[in-house]
């Protein structure tokens, strides 16, 4: 009898490793990549979360792109586009035969649906509040231009750029149908969905720039951890988002490909002016000259990391301010000096950080250890990002706080956050001036004087303080060494279109 | 009528538990629209959710609805999963938590029986003290630990099993069940030491007892006292720890479950907690308090069939 449990037990695991030789080549055809946590919809447009968009706008297009060599904003499903009215009217013209994953070509009334979809103009629904506010209406001209109106008084030259964001999706599909089975005109079709654990996707060979190589991804929920560096160097999982560590254990490998990058996400102490000893200009200019940033990107820094002197970083080069690169360097000895002037030579405060976050964690180990040396005692305050997020990010209540500030294509949407009475100002930062610069730049679309402006500001948050800026650390991908050519991107995009098989490029 | 009441006390204890949890939830600091939403919130679409959740009810209000709805068989809608019902959610993990708690409970029983029986046969030998203190750091290792050693002979030197959990009975069969191999070895091997210590050690204590002298005098054959008297009685205590670690892995194996990227109740649960999904939430803790009183119950029946005393002593009262 045992000798049969046995024999049949043998038989049964040779034949389970036999059978997976065909399970396995099917799964090795198709890329794997980790992300960190399930989507709350993945309806276009609906789950505004950074996590659900790098993954979704795989599958959806609008009708311009950000392009990340240029970049600047391309034509995308529109050949081409005109503003007038200044700014009320932005005029699409649409490329020749381009279609939807479901074959159907793109008419003006998918646009004219789309639109109307996110603003709730029709179903008192809205999609994005945005365009809630501000659409006033889709006309169409021709069977291939449409002309889009935004309402007179919330117009701004960074409107294309919400335009950007809505994606097209075929007239008078359901949102019932878009949850289950998303549809839209982006490089990869919907194939499965299982909520919290994976979505399937495959290329779409009428894509407007060509098919995609790599033919099928999957996104599956994979937290990160020792378990996911293992998983890539077994090769089970094809993408790998780099830490200090990870990238240490992979640099190792010669064979494996790292894609690295500014990231346009900006670390920065914000210091609360409600903090009284926060007002005092020289008490912030102390903190910033305490901080050892050179120490800090020489043990933090990933491939790309770059100090930073205001709340922009160099990825958007155009924009960049180069002449505050040389403000506020090291000097303990002149921190200490203005806090003497200032009559805090012995100050303390609480650092709020957000606890899931090693990087800010370690961040606020430097911090604190360069602040002891001119005096400051900071406690370091690590919260999880579901309390950071209600009572730091939104309710201000923070002595001084360390944030990753994502970042944004555009410049207006970056430095907003400096205006009186934007909801995300968390510094309270107050400056008439950059308040009406904000407001000239919005009403500015000569793209040169625009750059100008957003340049004066940066001076003036620089000359002000509003923050300590500290580092954009930058992005750095590790691909398998199946897969070459990863771009990035300055907003949450893992843009599988335009990774490339090794093999097809020799 | 005994089980009647006991049937009727469960139900208050789940109603008691559910309440707690409502309360608990309530007070952690966050906020379920924000967690949605992020950064990226706005006004329009916050006042939509809350609207839609009926978050600007008074919190007994929410409570009573709940507790209206899952009597009429209705777990209510994911917060953080809009298009699915807390059931659907439930379902689709359950299987997973489900085959690696029947495994790891059968691999448990089967080798740990037999081992704490041997072991305490011979625990006066040399060798086996050694053995027992081996099972002793057995059970003292995490089973994160375990796992990531498992996955490194396995994945990584020997490329026999995945490090990552693929589940799709479906489409890959054997994928899925070679994803489940690790996980279950390593629950095994965490629990087993445990649960044959356990027996080991309470078998050593029995055969010291009276009637089990009485039993070698009156010239009994040794190997039928082990099985008939000493084993028998062991297991009483032992099944309460099995009990428990049923209840452990019914619950889903939290970090089994992270580390190898298992789609199972545990990761559900967690996701529900840092997205202050109450409903999910409720909806898994309902679960597992059903389980629970449903774990206790079988234990109560074994204990009946395995020991007549107990029994005895319940139909006496």
């Amino acid at each position: 009898m045992k000798k049969k449990i046995i024999t049949t037990l043998i038989t049964l695991s040779l034949l389970s490793l036999s059978g997976c030789k065909d399970e396995k080549s099917e799964e090795s055809s198709k890329m794997i990549i980790p992300i960190k946590v399930g989507f709350n919809s993945i309806a276009p447009n609906t789950d505004v979360s950074a996590a659900t968009k790098e993954v979704i706008r795989n599958i959806n297009s609008g009708l311009v792109k950000f392009d990340p060599d240029s970049k600047k904003l391309v034509p995308a499903l529109a050949e081409s586009y005109e503003i007038e009215n200044e700014g009320k009217t932005y005029i699409f013209k649409l490329r020749d035969n381009i279609k939807f994953h479901n074959g159907k070509n793109i008419t003006p009334e998918d646009i004219k649906y789309s639109f109307e979809r996110v603003s709730g103009i029709n179903t008192g629904r809205a999609i994005v509040g945005e365009w809630n506010k501000k659409l006033d209406s889709v006309n169409i001209l021709n069977d291939n231009t449409v002309e889009i109106n935004i309402k007179d008084d919330v117009k701004s030259s960074s409107d294309i750029y919400n335009i950007a964001d809505v994606s097209i999706i075929p007239a008078g599909i359901s949102e019932d149908q878009l949850e289950k089975n998303p549809i839209g005109a982006g490089p990869y079709k919907f194939v499965e969905y299982i909520p919290g654990q994976k979505i399937v996707l495959e290329a779409f060979d009428d894509y407007y720039l060509g098919a995609p190589e790599v033919k099928e991804v999957e996104f599956k929920v994979y937290k990160e951890g020792a378990g996911r560096l293992l998983s890539f160097k077994n090769g089970e999982i094809d993408f790998l988002p780099l830490n200090l560590e990870s990238l240490k254990e992979i640099e190792k490998d010669k064979n494996i490909e790292i894609v690295s990058s500014l990231g346009n996400d900006v670390n920065v102490l914000y210091l609360n002016n409600s903090f009284k000893p926060f007002q005092n200009k020289n008490v912030r200019q102390a903190i910033w000259q305490a901080i050892d940033m050179d120490r800090i990107v020489k043990n933090l820094s990933l491939p790309k990391t770059e100090k930073l002197y205001t709340h922009m970083s160099p990825y958007l080069k155009e924009i960049y301010e180069n002449s505050v690169k040389k403000s506020y360097p090291y000097n303990p000895e002149k921190a200490k000096e203005l806090l003497r002037e200032s009559g805090y030579s012995a100050l303390n405060f609480t650092l709020t950080t957000i606890s899931e976050n090693t990087f800010e964690n370690d961040l606020a180990l430097f911090i604190k250890e360069d602040l002891a040396k001119v005096g400051i005692d900071i406690t370091i305050n690590p919260i999880p990002w579901g309390q950071y997020l209600p009572e730091v990010y939104k309710g201000h209540k923070y002595e001084a706080a360390l944030l990753r500030v994502a970042g944004y294509p555009d410049p207006q949407r970056i430095l907003q956050r400096y205006e009186t009475n934007y909801s995300s100002n968390m510094s309270s930062y107050s400056n008439e001036e950059v308040d009406n610069l904000l407001k000239e730049a919005a009403q500015t679309y000569d793209e040169q004087k625009k750059i100008d402006i957003y340049k004066k500001i940066q001076i003036l948050l620089n000359k002000d303080i509003a923050s300590v800026y500290l580092i954009d650390q930058g992005v750095s991908v590790a691909l398998s060494s199946k897969y070459t050519g990863y771009k990035t991107y300055p907003f949450a995009f893992i843009d599988v279109s335009t990774i490339k098989l090794k093999n097809n490029n020799k | 009528m005994n089980y009647l009441k006991k049937i009727f006390s469960s139900f208050i204890t789940i109603f008691i538990v559910s309440l707690i949890i409502f309360l608990l939830f309530e007070s952690l600091p966050g906020d379920p629209v924000l967690a949605r939403l992020g950064v990226e919130s706005d006004p329009l679409l916050e006042a939509r959710l809350r609207d839609e959740f009926g978050l600007n009810a008074p919190l007994y209000t929410r409570f009573f609805k709940w507790c209206f709805q899952v009597i009429n068989g209705n777990l209510g809608k994911s917060f953080s999963y809009s298009s699915y019902t807390v059931l659907e959610l439930i379902k689709s993990r359950f299987l997973t938590t489900f085959i690696i708690t029947i495994t790891t409970l059968i691999i448990v029983i089967v080798v740990s029986i037999p081992l704490g029986t041997i072991l305490a046969k011979n625990h006066k030998r040399k060798a086996f003290k050694f053995i027992k203190v081996f099972s002793q750091i057995g059970f003292s290792i995490p089973a994160f630990w375990i796992a990531i050693v498992l996955i490194y002979i396995f994945s990584l030197k020997l490329k026999l099993l995945p490090t990552l959990g693929t589940i799709n009975w479906n489409r890959y069969p054997i994928t899925s069940i070679k994803s489940l191999i690790l996980p279950i070895l390593t629950l095994s091997i965490s629990k087993v030491p445990l649960v044959s210590h356990y027996l080991c050690n309470s078998m050593i204590e029995e055969s010291s007892k009276d009637y089990v002298r009485v039993a070698r005098s009156k010239g009994l054959n040794q190997s039928e006292i082990y099985k008939r008297h000493i084993l028998r009685n062991s297991l009483i205590s032992v099944i309460t720890i099995i009990g428990m670690i049923t209840i452990y892995l019914i619950t889903g194996t939290i970090v089994i479950e992270n580390v190898f990227a298992l789609p199972g109740l545990g990761t559900l649960l967690m996701e529900g907690i840092n997205r202050k999904d109450y409903p999910l939430v409720q909806g898994i803790v309902l679960y597992i308090s059903f389980s629970v009183i449903l774990i206790n119950f079988i234990i109560d029946i074994i204990y009946n069939i395995i020991d007549p005393r107990i029994r005895k002593g319940k139909e006496k009262r």
